[in-house]
């Protein structure tokens, strides 16, 4: 379905695996190219296009995103920087933000992708291999044999 | 260390495609990359995926005495742990440790005035050697 507004903006209808749809302009959905390829291939001519990987709660942030980077030019970075800072800290915690990152992923948006991966990367930093399981409920599946081995093993990175 | 046992259903981190955390490992320092290696078994594989700089390292030990007898033991987890494929050693201070040998990444050794004290050199993937000068027992 197409709906066109006042100043002839075509508008796309995103459906999310909960059902919860999102009316945007074409233009902030192609910061996607999955959904950009969609729209191109007349995917959207038939009503609107469902994601099927992406809870509503994530696709309104995705939108948020997809919003700020289509309507701000290459003049503004500097802002545009600090907005993404204060985007991935309102996500606030890795769990969100991996969710978000699996969305990036599928809708493929680089820009977003990048700026999550490098959010992840400097919570990681820092913490022990045990604080970082904790995070993400990761089962340490070696005996202490093999832990052992592989301390180690890696015992040259922390010297 | 006693660690109660969590429900691990949500563990999202375990399910992220390989592309993803090619995109995380490759933010990390050094001391990270090697943590986040080796949360789990299957985690052992994204040493794969670390930069090339780290893949691709020459040693010369002749050069750097001052390293101590510990070189081997650095250059050693270097090769075993960092998919080294190519490795040039020369000294005659240091034996060189019987792992590198079996070190799966290895592709080109070169080996000059070292000591080598191993019963089994299977070289599994190495494809160029070159010895000068060495004594092997």
């Amino acid at each position: 379905m197409s709906i066109t507004t006042e100043n002839n903006e075509k508008m796309i209808t995103l459906m999310s695996s909960d059902g919860e749809e999102f009316v945007v302009e074409e233009a902030v959905a192609a910061q996607s190219q999955t959904i950009k390829h969609l729209i191109e291939d007349g995917c959207s001519t038939e009503g609107s296009i469902p994601l099927p990987n992406v809870t509503g709660r994530v696709l309104s942030e995705v939108i948020q995103y997809c919003k700020k980077h289509s309507s701000s030019d290459d003049k503004e970075e500097k802002e545009l920087e600090a907005w993404d800072a204060e985007f991935v800290k309102a996500a606030d915690d890795h769990v969100a933000l991996t969710d978000l990152m699996m969305a990036a992923n599928f809708l493929d948006i680089k820009g977003l992708l990048d700026l999550v991966a490098q959010t992840l990367a400097n919570m990681i930093t820092g913490k022990s291999p045990e604080e970082v399981r904790r995070m993400w409920n990761i089962k340490n599946d070696f005996t202490p044999e093999e832990a052992e081995k592989v301390r180690k093993e890696n015992q040259w990175a922390f010297e | 260390m006693a660690r109660v046992e969590s429900v691990d259903d949500d563990d999202r981190w375990s399910k992220l495609p390989e592309k993803i955390l090619e995109k995380i490992v490759s933010s990390l320092d050094v001391k990270s990359m090697v943590q986040v290696s080796s949360l789990t078994k299957s985690s052992r594989q994204l040493k794969k995926l670390w930069p090339p700089f780290y893949q691709i390292i020459g040693f010369n030990c002749s050069h750097y005495p001052s390293f101590g007898s510990d070189i081997m033991g650095k250059i050693n987890g270097f090769a075993t742990t960092l998919y080294v494929d190519h490795i040039v050693l020369g000294s005659q201070l240091y034996n060189i440790p019987e792992q590198m040998f079996s070190c799966k990444s290895l592709i080109t050794l070169e080996l000059k005035y070292g000591y080598v004290s191993a019963n089994d050199l299977r070289f599994p993937t190495v494809r160029t050697l070159h010895i000068e000068h060495c004594s092997i027992n």
